[in-house]
């Protein structure tokens, strides 16, 4: 019993937010706006979740995420149209292929530090644009058009437009699992050890961590991640071409989590949220003028967020937070050095 | 007693830069070695090369593990070093700053566990033996100097290490605080530990050492106990100065 | 502590998504941002479901409760890359609104009817959405005017945009007619499903293709012009990809020998090095498949090598954008060809035309190109399928426009009509080459051929 009270306390503001995702779709009916508006945070906090494990906690920074993202997607949509595979079983080849390709290239990739296995991971990313735009099998310039047009609702995802619900309840769910995988993953000895690696190779090789085996986990759950997004973004789109690949959506992955908070597992869902409803109300505000006014406002609003609080939203109420801290320890400090014994310095 | 460290013809080179230059001695189990030298000596040189964060140019460092299984370590990576019963800290210090001290030690902790809570419970253990039980949750990035040395240390016993390798862990702190790591030191060798240590200030050194190495230049020039290399004129004159020299005759 | 300032964030973000709610049904004070000084009656037309009424001007709205608007959607790229483009379609599209709502003095009756004649003269509803130039957001935008009870879509330009808005409207079951597309996967009955509801007006870019070899053995055969080699600079996306594929795939079969394939990413700022590759491939004539952004770019980069081939090829693209006959007359070049539904020389031929082209020239300032005839061409089918079917409903639109060839006189043959793919089998283009800053149709020899063209030797 008090096991679950103290789990309710720790994670109240993750319940309080599942439930509004669970609330607010039923509550503005047949609103096709906010619900695809929900289903795109959804999808992309996702991703931005796995990202955050690689760039976020092992701090290495990946700017080719779309390589996997459009991985999982391609998987879905080819195997679905060709072979008539169920999109769930899609989605686990593609996660598959995006896991081993992880495994395959990081190894090497990691040779590189800092800002040149940044580079490298763009590098990754530009390299299967380029390949998916001329290779037949999976429609060259054309894309492919998700054509499996299943009976079983459920089973196969399907979306019925007059009713998205049943995706995006399932797109929530999904998300909630990750959610909790990379949660989870952050109290473990792998998150504690991405941690060290982050601040201090050395430092982490000192006490036995191995950071390239570290660093390759890191990659390989974070595309796996991103592949089960990529799964989803095509049966929602319908559609998927090569520029699933490109640095604009790569770019949106580091987005949503810088905006919300890198490094920290509410950042992303955060900052899609905060992201895609600027944006959408933006739209729905000025848009359709040709000015493009919703654009330049919302390029003010994240230079102003990136410039002033780059550890993002979350960032500012960590820091917060840290100051209040900060002065209760200075409190207890002061009151330490009147009384011997342990406290300040520590004795043996 | 038998050696848990031996370094033979160690020498390290940076392009033509000497280092270390043929240097051999061993570190004895359960005892307290000191190397000490002038700046420049090539005292951490040395160390790094012993921990792995250096490839040797040449010469060998063997390790004896608790089982007493003999172990070719030279240009072994660090963290493989580590997990055979090697830690060592860092000169400047390096406290895992976005965590906290509790935190820190755990992540040493959980080089012999896959469990948070046993690494939680291993972390408790290490809090008391170097008494920081009563700041365990403070961030790294609000210690002092001081704390942050001893975290350090902390961490590295949470490896449970055979041997622990202090890199200058007592610069910047102040008397009271120096005397409180010697005695911590002192505890460590009579729970088991064997010690390499770095230092620069000799009044903390000299009591607590079984054996002193000493380097000039990149060579070794002597080695022995505490009172034999507070007299022996080649240290002096490289080194300790008529001032020590004398202190020393009298503690 | 913390709780206090995670109870901050979610205010915030249920502050958020109220504005986005209520912003789906506001009525707000929008201005057009091209407001033109029209002669003519502006019409009655809404974005984004707000309403907005002509002050002066003789407007007419709805008759008092009589009748309900038909809603008809757009989406297109009013931002973003092509938004220059994409703001002369968006005028194209309300010309063809304000000829169907309003009578004008013209021998044509949609345009001499005040509304729809077979719906007792409902009028026309025309509303935008701006995909931003990206398929996502045009599927977005797409869906959110599909909800809006619209009875057809049209859009959006450039082929990856228009499958994204077709795959949304196959979902809905709503009719799309997609005016100025090229890829001809679009209508090959394979690569996509939309079949059954997706038509498209322009010419794909496989019957370009076989259009431009035709003219250049026109060249060759009529005036020596001794073209051999070809080479292409693509963009690289739908449209520029499968134009390079009709181009290589072609050549041989008309006798023509591929020397280059050159493909750039839509972000360039500068075409230099492609322009390079080109002209090391020593070609005898040049296609090119950009958009007016990039011809640019290209056709800047050329005359800075001075290089002047006998010919360059356009695909439905940059150059039909009228802009761009400024470029090559300021650069003094005339080789520039391409594809087109529409030139201002033929206004004295065809008085609908030219009418349609004055609605337009006093909105923008630009003589209509083809792909804005295109567009305004998609919004009058929608209308004339209506006409036929006597009713609103999709299933019917869909039906009249798959069944009966329409009357197209803006156009020089004259009508439209779509095959079982969708695809118009009427070639609603012809071949002009820019001389002296003006399109001078060329291609294919009848009673609308302006001019000999200029070959360059």
């Amino acid at each position: 019993m008090v096991k679950i009270k103290n789990i309710f306390k720790e994670n109240l503001f993750a319940l309080i937010l599942l439930a509004l995702f669970i609330i607010v779709p039923l509550a503005v009916g047949k609103n096709a706006d906010i619900h695809n508006i929900i289903i795109y945070i959804l999808i992309y906090a996702m991703v931005g979740e796995g990202w955050n494990l690689i760039t976020g906690f092992a701090g290495q920074t990946s700017f080719g995420h779309a390589a996997y993202f459009g991985i999982g997607a391609y998987a879905v949509a080819v195997l679905g149209n060709k072979y008539d595979v169920v999109p769930w079983a899609g989605m686990l080849a593609g996660i598959l292929i995006a896991t081993t390709l992880a495994f395959l290239i990081n190894f090497q990739l990691f040779r590189l530090k800092g800002h040149y296995f940044a580079i490298a991971t763009l590098a990754v990313a530009e390299i299967l644009r380029t390949l998916f735009s001329v290779w037949t099998y999976v429609g060259s310039g054309d894309g492919i058009k998700i054509l499996f047009r299943p009976d079983n609702k459920v089973l196969w995802l399907a979306i019925d437009v007059r009713n998205r619900l049943p995706f995006l309840y399932i797109t929530l769910a999904l998300f909630v699992l990750v959610f909790i995988l990379c949660k989870s993953l952050e109290n473990s000895k792998m998150g504690f050890y991405w941690k060290a690696i982050r601040e201090s190779h050395e430092v982490a090789e000192s006490i036995g961590i191995n950071p390239q085996h570290y660093k390759v986990y890191a990659m390989m759950l974070s595309a796996a991640i991103a592949a089960v997004g990529g799964g989803l973004y095509v049966q929602f789109f319908k559609y998927v071409d090569s520029v699933v690949f490109s640095l604009d959506v790569s770019m949106i992955f580091v987005l949503v989590t810088v905006l919300g908070g890198i490094g920290n597992v509410y950042g992303p869902i955060i900052g899609s949220i905060i992201y895609y409803t600027l944006d959408l109300s933006m739209r729905r505000l000025f848009g359709g003028t040709t000015s493009g006014i919703n654009l330049i406002i919302f390029g003010i609003l994240l230079v102003i967020v990136v410039v002033y609080q780059p550890r993002g939203i979350m960032g500012i109420f960590d820091d917060l937070v840290n100051r209040r801290r900060l002065a209760k320890e200075k409190a207890l400090q002061r009151l330490d050095t009147g009384t011997p014994g342990e406290g300040s310095g520590g004795k043996a | 007693m038998k050696s848990v460290i031996e370094i033979r013809n160690l020498t390290m080179k940076f392009g033509e830069l000497m280092a270390n230059e043929d240097v051999s001695f061993d570190i004895e189990n359960n005892g307290i070695v000191s190397l000490i030298g002038p700046n420049g000596a090539g005292k951490t040189t040395l160390f790094n090369c012993v921990t792995g964060f250096y490839k040797p140019f040449s010469g060998k460092v063997t390790y004896w593990d608790e089982a007493g299984v003999e172990q070719d370590i030279t240009g072994r990576p660090t963290h493989e070093i580590c997990r055979k019963g090697i830690t060592r800290n860092f000169q400047i210090v390096k406290t895992l700053s976005e965590m906290t001290v509790e935190q820190n030690i755990m992540t040493g902790a959980f080089l012999h566990t896959n469990k948070t809570s046993e690494a939680r419970d291993l972390a408790e253990g290490v809090l008391r033996r170097t008494g920081l039980l009563a700041r365990k949750d403070i961030l790294g990035r609000n210690l002092t100097i001081a704390e942050r040395k001893r975290v350090e240390i902390a961490r590295a016993l949470a490896t449970e290490p055979r041997v622990l390798m202090l890199d200058e862990c007592m610069a910047g702190l102040n008397q009271t605080e120096i005397k409180d790591v010697m005695n911590l030191i002192l505890d460590l060798k009579a729970q088991g530990l064997t010690l390499l240590v770095v230092e620069h200030i000799m009044e903390a050194i000299m009591p607590i050492s079984d054996k002193i190495v000493v380097l000039d230049s990149g060579k070794k020039i002597a080695e022995g106990p505490p009172q034999e290399i507070a007299n022996n004129d080649e240290v002096i004159k490289a080194y300790l100065g008529e001032k020590y020299h004398a202190k020393s005759k009298k503690s | 502590m913390k709780s206090k300032s995670k109870v901050g964030i979610i205010l915030l973000l249920i502050l958020a998504l109220l504005l986005v709610a209520c912003s789906g049904g506001k009525t707000t004070e929008k201005t057009e941002v091209e407001k033109p000084a029209a002669t003519d009656a502006t019409p009655a037309e809404k974005t984004d479901g707000a309403e907005k009424t002509d002050p002066a001007e003789e407007t007419e709205k709805e008759p008092a409760g009589e009748v309900e608007n038909v809603k008809l959607g757009a989406v297109l790229p009013l931002t973003g890359a092509t938004a220059t483009t994409g703001a002369n379609l968006k005028v194209a599209m309300e010309v063809a609104v304000d000829l169907i709502n309003n009578s004008h003095d013209l021998d044509w009756d949609i345009a001499k009817n005040e509304g729809i004649a077979a719906l007792n003269g409902a009028k026309i509803e025309l509303l935008f959405g701006d995909c931003q130039s990206d398929a996502t957001i045009a599927s977005t935008e797409a869906a959110n005017l599909l909800e809006k009870d619209i009875v057809g879509i049209a859009g959006a330009y450039a082929s990856g945009f228009s499958a994204a808005v077709a795959a949304q409207a196959l979902e809905y079951n709503i009719p799309m007619i997609c005016g100025s597309s090229s890829s001809a996967s679009l209508t090959d009955g394979k690569t996509y499903d939309f079949a059954s509801v997706f038509n498209r007006i322009a010419a794909n870019d496989e019957m370009e293709t076989k259009e431009f070899y035709l003219f250049l053995q026109h060249l060759n055969e009529k005036y020596n012009a001794g073209i051999k080699k070809v080479a292409i600079a693509y963009i690289n996306n739908a449209y520029g990809i499968h134009a390079d594929e009709m181009f290589a795939q072609y050549a041989p079969e008309y006798g023509f020998e591929v020397v280059a394939q050159v493909a750039y990413e839509p972000t360039i700022t500068a075409a230099d090095t492609e322009a390079a590759q080109i002209i090391n491939a020593n070609p005898d004539v040049v296609f090119q498949a950009s958009y007016i952004g990039d011809l640019t770019m290209f056709a800047q980069a050329y005359k800075a090598y001075d290089y002047a081939p006998k010919m360059i090829m356009c695909y439905c693209g940059g150059f039909q954008d009228a802009s761009f006959a400024e470029v090559a007359k300021g650069l003094g070049v005339n080789y520039y060809s391409g594809g087109q539904a529409s030139a201002e020389v033929l206004s004295d031929k065809m008085p609908v035309f030219k009418y349609v082209n004055e609605m337009y020239k006093t909105k923008t300032g630009l003589d209509i190109d083809g792909p804005a005839l295109e567009e305004f061409a998609s919004i009058i089918l929608f209308v004339q399928a209506m006409e036929i079917a006597g009713s609103s409903e999709p299933a019917d639109i869909i039906n009249a426009l798959r069944n009966n060839s329409f009357d197209a006189p803006y156009l020089t043959v004259g009508k439209i009509e779509f095959n079982e793919n969708g695809q118009n089998i009427e070639m609603a283009s012809f071949i002009t080459q820019l001389i002296d800053g003006v399109y001078q149709v060329v291609f294919p020899l009848d009673e609308y051929v302006t001019s000999e063209p200029i070959v360059n030797q």
